[in-house]
């Protein structure tokens, strides 16, 4: 090329751009690029040859399966399952497969955001993490002063959350953990079996043993729809041995078609079914009587309060044939004690009664004798594991309200935060205290709080509402300040422990640099820290703590690190029936709770009907999708491309009647009036007539979100009526109804199966 | 001088979050850049911060109907859409080629930005048949789908006429690179 004028500039131009700082060179390329010096070799290698491999930890779903990531050139290239886990070895599902499709999806929250325009519109301004944090700061510190401590609340989940729960436990709020986990999904489960056994045999995870199981009961369970790796590779094992599997639940699962004995139950009558099995194995002498007298307190008060469900009766109740109900619980007790008669766990369904049907679970385990014995509820193998004092933040002084949040469920009080529920009717009331400020992480609260509705118009209430994202969900889209989280492939966790049948210790650390100007959840909580002048949080950086934790166990990252990046060890997952102890204060199982009695709940599980749909709406019902997890990977593109939207079952006898086609596209409108967005139908006989099921999490309102925006329905925004359960509060999420609109016309379900007189009908006016 | 005279590093400038001297000169700049290379557009006015600000985060960052206009090579080199992807690895390596590499920041480095600046660094330092390269390999492999995006998410005033002089020089640009390769000057 000559030496020519390039694109004839005026000299008015370039002075103009000089002023700009841009007419004459600024370092190479304007500063942007240095002199080479990083080795290319290994990326010219083909595929993942060559790459850099971490261990790590997967939260694609809250599992934490142990992996490996490959990185070439600073990018991830491929995950893969850590070949040292006891859990899952090299295997990942298809979620822990594409977490490179979070890390690089272009829909990623970048930069912290301020809202320009009003709440939900979605008009943003990108500021500095410091004007995001001081005006987080300020808000807290404003509101605090004016409403009280517990005006401030904070919505979390996950590992991510963490941090910012010490912020939010120092400033003196009871509203610290109010995890949707824990309100709309294990709380139930969780309070029974601690009130049961002593311990926890179903939160996060559950304690059973179901690769050594002869036999395996689930109640609306739905194993391999919902992915858990290793729970589902001891399932499959169970099955694999030749376990017997009798499944419970209205719609034919993915678990009942591998049934022996598959019971399409009428939604909102398990309990019913469970306490005439209860009664049954005690009338027929099925049960352990050697195990129940050395193990078990109540038996008597049990036999007692069960004695009236008798078959007859369930099988009006619950729809379901004497002959079936029994062969099943034959079938069961045929396997005793090596049976798993899984604990379930997502478990707010109906409010009233949901404590009641785990505890059911949990008398029938201990009737059979399976707990400690192989292939059935298995113990904790503590893994030692140390703990930072340096990730305490001190407490301010401050004053416990008045009227706690807490206080009209007497069983919340082993677990942090208050019923999510009655948080967003104090933002709507006032009552009993104002909450006036939200902060949020790991969770999408619309996609995951029944009446998103009312949840919408707690925000508006709101002096300042803040939220740590990854992706621009409907929370970011309702947040004042969005924070731009970093995934889980871009920062440390604490150390991780399994205390399962496998027990292992390993530690979640960064893969690759956090993208953007996303930040670890560590140094967010740490500066907000100092600038709420709180004292805490004292380690430097990550790596102080996380080895601080593994000194206990004689180990430092580096030595984790070098061994594999997980150390394992031996399990104690059995106990001899002749010297089991459980962790109840007396040391036995309670088949009759009398910590219940004493708040005028009852001690031993009664039937209270869920009521049945009102005429012309079928129940709502509600899982998982295998690929997906919650309503957090729809945008994620291998999900999206596998499973990209939601279909609505109907039942073919009712698609008959009202002239619906699989495949035609409808919507769900609820008893209240509130409508989804449009949702295919899928027509089969395996749904019940009085039920219609959709999988959680699809139906997006958040335009942010280009792959999942309005595609498919949102179980959620059709839930607006709900029933807290009067032991923990949890909010329940099977007491909706639905009916169908097709080309603009209401098709009222047809009820092809009659409801007895003991189930009272839904009273539209109620809700 | 060509070397000197380049808009190169003034659209890199532009195309990253406004600064505050984008904010008051950028206006200007692309109203005197319109009338050199005679794009025809209409004279950009100023625009208030806030307005500038929120519009940039509107079409590039996170915006109501996904990141319109994501100013990343790889978006538009990938088939789905994904930072990271071929785009990236093809700007990577024309950088490396060059001898040089980006220096780490929040933006991946196949950011619009980054790809005119290094425009720039070749021109300056006369690496024509690397540019030549660079140009047909890559940049305009994906520029114009970038460019039809913005166009179709209604920019304000100032990244639309940003958009119609950055695609004209670089077809001005390509044509230079043609015309020595041909000979026709």
């Amino acid at each position: 090329m000559k030496r020519r004028e390039f694109l004839k500039l005026s000299t008015a131009t370039c002075m103009a751009m000089a002023a700009l700082g841009t007419g004459g060179k600024q370092g190479i390329g304007g500063g942007l690029f240095s002199p080479a010096t990083a080795d290319a070799s290994a990326t010219q290698l083909p595929g993942s040859l060559g790459a850099k491999e971490t261990t790590s930890v997967c939260e694609m779903c809250f599992w934490r399966c142990p992996i490996v990531a490959k990185v070439k050139g600073g990018k991830l290239v491929k995950i893969e399952g850590n070949p040292k886990s006891p859990v899952n070895g090299t295997r990942v599902c298809a979620r822990g497969n594409s977490g490179v499709q979070l890390l690089y999806d272009p829909d990623r929250v970048k930069y912290p955001l301020k809202r320009m325009g009003a709440r939900g519109e979605g008009k943003w301004a990108k500021i500095s993490w410091d004007e995001a944090l001081d005006e987080i700061a300020f808000n807290i510190d404003k509101v605090r002063k004016k409403y009280g401590p517990s005006s401030l609340a904070y919505f979390d989940h996950g590992a991510s959350a963490e941090f910012l729960r010490e912020i939010f436990k120092a400033l003196g709020t009871e509203n610290y953990s109010n995890e949707p986990a824990f309100f709309q999904c294990v709380g139930p489960v969780a309070v029974s079996y601690l009130s049961t056994m002593g311990y926890i045999v179903s939160g996060t995870r559950q304690y059973v043993d179901m690769a050594n199981a002869k036999a395996i009961l689930l109640v609306g369970s739905h194993i391999g729809e919902n992915v858990h790796v290793s729970h589902v590779r001891e399932y499959v094992e169970g099955l694999a041995n030749g376990a017997k599997l009798v499944v419970v639940d209205p719609r034919f699962s993915a678990p009942a078609n591998k049934a022996d004995i598959y019971l399409p139950i009428r939604p909102g009558t398990d309990t019913a079914l469970l306490l005439t099995w209860i009664n049954y194995v005690i009338e027929h002498n099925l049960y352990d009587k050697d195990f129940v007298e050395k193990n078990c307190e109540g038996f008597d008060q049990l036999r007692q309060s069960v004695k009236k469900y008798s078959l007859s009766w369930a099988a009006k109740i619950c729809d379901l044939k004497i002959d079936d109900m029994e062969r099943a619980i034959l079938l069961l007790a045929q396997y005793r004690p090596n049976l798993t008669i899984h604990p379930g766990r997502h478990s707010a369904w109906y409010g009233n009664g949901d404590v009641g049907r785990h505890q059911a679970l949990a008398i029938l385990g201990a009737l059979f004798g399976t707990v400690g014995a192989r292939g059935g509820i298995i113990f904790q193998t503590p893994v030692v594991k140390g703990h930072a004092g340096c990730l305490k933040c001190e407490e301010l002084p401050s004053e416990e309200p008045e009227t706690s949040l807490r206080d009209n469920y007497p069983f919340v009080e082993p677990f942090p935060g208050s019923p999510t529920a009655a948080i967003i009717k104090a933002t709507l009331t006032g009552e009993p205290y104002p909450v006036k400020l939200w902060g949020i992480n790991g969770v999408n609260i619309l996609q995951t709080i029944p009446n998103p509705y009312d949840t919408m118009k707690a925000i508006k209430k709101l002096d300042f509402i803040f939220c740590e994202e990854m992706l621009m969900g409907e929370t970011a889209l309702w947040s004042d300040i969005v924070l731009p989280g970093a995934t889980y492939l871009e920062r440390y966790d604490g150390v991780y422990v399994y205390d399962g049948i496998t027990p292992y210790l390993t530690l979640r650390q960064p893969v690759v640099e956090p993208m953007f100007e996303a930040k670890p959840p560590f140094w967010t909580a740490k500066q907000l820290a100092k600038k709420l002048k709180l004292k805490g949080l004292s380690c430097e950086k990550e790596e102080d703590f996380i080895n601080e934790e593994l000194k206990e166990a004689g180990l430092s990252i580096a030595s984790l690190n070098k061994k594999g990046g997980i150390v394992t060890y031996p399990g104690k997952p059995y106990r001899d029936k002749n010297s089991l102890k459980v962790p109840t204060e007396s040391g036995k199982i309670q088949l009759s709770v009398s910590d219940f009695a004493d708040e005028d709940l009852p001690p031993v599980p009664k039937f209270i009907p869920a009521p049945a749909p009102p005429e012309g709406f079928a129940r709502l019902i509600y899982g998982r999708s295998p690929v997906h997890t919650f309503s957090r990977t729809m945008n994620n593109l291998w999900l999206h491309n596998e499973w990209p939207e939601n279909h609505a079952w109907v039942n073919d006898e009712v698609a008959d009647k009202i002239g619906l086609k699989d495949g035609d596209t409808v919507i769900l409108e609820n008893q209240n009036g509130y409508r989804s967005l449009g949702i295919k139908v899928k027509v089969t006989p395996g749904i019940r007539p009085d039920a219609i099921y959709i999988d959680h999490g699809f139906g997006s309102r958040s335009p942010f979100l280009k792959r999942a925006y309005k595609r498919g329905a949102s179980d959620q925004f059709l839930i607006t009526h709900y029933e807290n359960d009067p032991f923990m509060g949890a909010s329940s999420h099977r007491t909706d109804f639905v009916r169908i609109i097709k080309d603009g016309k209401t098709l009222n379900i047809p009820e092809l199966v009659c409801v007895p007189p003991e189930i009272p009908r839904f009273q539209i006016e109620q809700s | 001088m060509l070397t000197r005279n380049h808009p190169f590093n003034f659209l890199s400038k532009a195309f990253f979050y406004p600064s505050e001297e984008i904010i008051r000169h950028g206006p200007r700049v692309i109203n005197l850049l319109n009338k050199d290379l005679n794009c025809g557009i209409e004279e950009v006015p100023d625009i208030p911060a806030a307005e500038f600000q929120a519009e940039y985060v509107r079409l590039f960052i996170n915006a109501v109907g996904s990141p319109i206009v994501p100013p990343y090579a790889s978006v538009y080199r990938h088939g789905a859409g994904l930072l990271y992807q071929q785009g990236y690895d093809e700007a990577v390596a024309y950088y490396r080629e060059a001898g040089i590499e980006p220096i780490r920041g929040p933006e991946p480095p196949d950011h619009l930005s980054h790809e005119l600046a290094f425009l720039g660094y070749l021109l300056e330092t006369q690496r024509m048949s690397l540019l030549d390269s660079f140009l047909r390999r890559h940049l305009l492999k994906w520029f114009p789908l970038f460019s039809e995006r913005l166009q179709g998410a209604n920019p304000c005033s100032f990244y639309y006429g940003l958009n119609k002089i950055t695609g004209a020089c670089l077809n001005t640009l390509i044509e230079e690179v043609t015309n020595e390769e041909t000979g026709i000057s």
